[in-house]
């Protein structure tokens, strides 16, 4: 086993070479300790031993950000993916199908008990509001812990993407939209003021947004199951 | 024996070969398989491994497990259900395409 002193010395080197993030930094930490483990001469130091043995395999120090780049974007499309197969599984896999069914008729019974409007209201925060603020709190979480443990690192890119894909909805449908509509109309745009035109639009947006607010909370949940363990 | 550049086409399918036969395998451990099977005649270079690695994970072929082992974290790779079924299909195409490459490398002259 290595000791303090030599696991100080590859922290400070992953450090160097800038890995920020949980995953990767995780992987090649414990490469480097079990290649040095497994060292050909006993005197060789954790210096020595990176210089000669771990860089050329990884092609330098370059190579290593080359593949810590392209971790993040397998990482990247993979939950993109997975968002998106948990998204149409909605409508097209049997027993999910069944709660897209049951919200559309939720959504109809509650538009006839209350106002339609502010159902649809509740809906948009539900479905797009909550998913933002627990990724966030959950990013906020995640640095917290890093800090109490120790870690070098402060986020994950995992959870990172997560976030990403519960604010973009809205990105889309407030912040986009808002400024192509100052651009072509030079009037202000609000999502919600919009589709208050268009009431036929309710229940489909209003299961739509519910939907992609559970697509989120269900990758949240999958994904921040990060555990952290002292250094 | 420089064999990165014949390597780097059948990486995926040593991997995936190994992966079928150990159920879960880290990264360094992989390194040393190559190299014990091949008696150092192979070397697979970490800045080869890691890419077909998370490569394969983001494709599905692949899952992963951490596990604490000497107080630090160790990522396992294993196989997925459809990574069993790409493993068998990758190593048999390399096999055919092994068994081709040798009859051009070394053609029997024609009996008439």
């Amino acid at each position: 086993m290595i000791q303090q002193n030599e696991k100080t010395q590859i922290q400070n080197y992953l450090n160097r070479v800038i890995i920020n993030e949980m995953e990767f930094y995780e992987e090649l930490y414990d490469h480097i300790a079990t290649s040095y483990e497994n060292r050909a001469t006993e005197n060789q130091s954790v210096k020595e031993h990176i210089a000669a043995v771990v860089e050329p395999d990884f092609g330098g120090i370059e190579g290593i950000r080359k593949i810590k780049n392209a971790h993040a974007r397998q990482r990247r499309r993979m939950i993109t993916r997975k968002a998106l197969t948990l998204f149409t599984g909605y409508f097209l896999r049997w027993p999910a199908v069944l709660i897209t069914c049951l919200l559309i008729l939720l959504l109809y019974i509650a538009q006839n008990i209350w106002d339609s409007y502010q159902v649809f209201e509740i809906v948009t925060i539900l479905g797009m509001v909550t998913p933002c603020i627990i990724s966030q709190y959950g990013r906020w979480k995640f640095k917290q812990n890093c800090k109490k443990y120790h870690k070098p690192y402060s986020f994950s890119q995992v959870n990172n993407q997560v976030y990403l894909l519960s604010i973009s909805f809205i990105a889309v449908l407030q912040g986009l939209l808002a400024i192509i509509s100052r651009i072509f109309s030079d009037g202000s745009y609000s999502f919600l003021s919009f589709f208050q035109q268009y009431p036929m639009l309710y229940i489909p947006m209003g299961t739509l947004l519910l939907i992609y607010g559970m697509v989120c909370l269900q990758l949240f949940k999958e994904n921040f199951k990060v555990k952290l363990l002292p250094v | 024996m420089s064999s990165s550049k014949l390597l780097k086409g059948s990486l995926a399918t040593i991997v995936m070969r190994l992966l079928e036969e150990q159920e879960q395998m880290y990264g360094y451990e992989i390194t040393q398989k190559v190299k014990e099977l091949t008696a150092g005649e192979i070397k697979i270079t970490e800045g080869a491994l890691y890419p077909t690695l998370h490569k394969l994970e983001a494709e599905g072929y692949l899952t992963t497990e951490t596990k604490m082992v000497d107080n630090r974290v160790r990522k396992y790779y294993a196989l997925t259900k459809e990574g069993n079924a790409e493993a068998k299909s990758k190593v048999a195409e390399l096999e055919s395409f092994l068994v081709q490459l040798q009859k051009v490398l070394n053609p029997k002259p024609g009996l008439g």
